[in-house]
């Protein structure tokens, strides 16, 4: 390929106006062994598809553009961990909100505010609680022994008959 | 995480069923408000520090019983108490027709001769768990209504009952 015809296809590759087929002949002119000394400028150009073909990649590179592959994976997963904390936060503020609701339920119960109805002091609260115990627990005796009382007495007619 | 999610799930469950109300809350609020009624809340804070309150002065008790009473206390999550002495009859007739009883269990009925009358009532939660003991009585002066929500052990409460009864043989 001479000169003139190579420096023609170079500036209407430049203006862009080059078919596939001229820049193929572009692109062999300069993987050729003569090219111009002034056209060697241009020779990068059209030389990478060359180097490329050439460039022979070491094992750690083939391993280290493979991780970004089964790095993704590894991150969505993560990203799902994270999502079902969340989730999982999201529900105990839900079961702690709900449960308040119950506690105090809406406008039935709510009517009520106990705090308002507390002894004024611990001992007094700790005196009114000790009489409430002792009622309940004596009523709980006296009923108890009433009813052990009364099977002693079944027993003691069944014994008589 | 399934495991972590099954045990979230369950833990909503069971605060649910905690979560629910005394008898005086579902049942007996108008007589919260009617100014009749006596009313007295001693809320949980209180029984937790039953034990430091009744070494106190001014808590006369002696050893055997006020330990009962720590016994007794320290299970307890609140105590309600309603009280009048406005027409105690009509009041206790009522307020044992209003309670639920596909939910509480009458535990002891007594009918005294003077006409006054007491009854314990018993909820337990689906683990047959101790909930709420309920406390009604009238005679001629009074009606009281009293509420005790907490895991209470009624053996514990016997025992209470055991001490006084030798503190009145003593006397």
């Amino acid at each position: 390929m001479d000169y003139n015809t190579i420096k023609a296809l170079l500036n209407k590759y430049f203006e862009g106006e080059s078919s596939l087929a001229e820049e193929q002949q572009l692109r062999e002119y300069f993987q050729g062994e003569h090219i111009a000394e002034d056209l060697r400028q241009y020779q990068p150009l059209f030389g990478y598809f060359q180097k490329a073909k050439q460039q022979v990649t070491s094992e750690a590179f083939d391993q280290r553009m493979s991780r970004p592959i089964s790095r993704p994976k590894r991150s969505l997963r993560l990203v799902y961990r994270w999502a079902a904390a969340a989730a999982v936060v999201l529900m105990l503020g839900a079961g702690w909100f709900f449960n308040q609701q119950v506690e105090d339920p809406g406008p039935t119960a709510s009517a009520i505010d106990w705090s308002k109805y507390e002894p004024a002091t611990e001992e007094e609260a700790i005196e009114l609680a000790r009489g409430a115990f002792i009622k309940t627990s004596n009523a709980m005796y006296k009923g108890l022994s009433t009813a052990a009382q009364e099977v002693e007495n079944v027993k003691k007619i069944m014994d008589w008959e | 995480m399934k495991r972590l999610m099954w045990s979230s799930l369950l833990l909503l469950f069971t605060w649910g069923l905690s979560a629910q109300a005394n008898a005086i809350d579902s049942y007996f609020q108008e007589y919260v408000e009617d100014e009749q009624f006596t009313v007295v809340y001693i809320s949980p804070r209180v029984f937790r520090f039953v034990d430091d309150l009744t070494s106190k002065d001014g808590i006369e008790m002696d050893d055997e019983e006020a330990q009962a009473f720590i016994d007794v206390a320290s299970d307890m999550r609140g105590l309600r108490i309603l009280s009048t002495d406005v027409t105690p009859t009509k009041y206790y007739e009522e307020a044992i027709s209003k309670i639920d009883t596909k939910l509480y269990e009458t535990l002891i009925t007594i009918r005294d001769r003077d006409g006054s009358r007491t009854e314990l009532l018993l909820r337990e939660n689906t683990d047959g768990k101790l909930e709420e003991l309920l406390f009604l009585s009238h005679g001629d002066e009074e009606f009281t209504l009293m509420s005790f929500v907490g895991d209470l052990d009624l053996n514990k409460v016997m025992k209470l009952a055991d001490e006084m009864e030798d503190d009145n043989k003593e006397e």
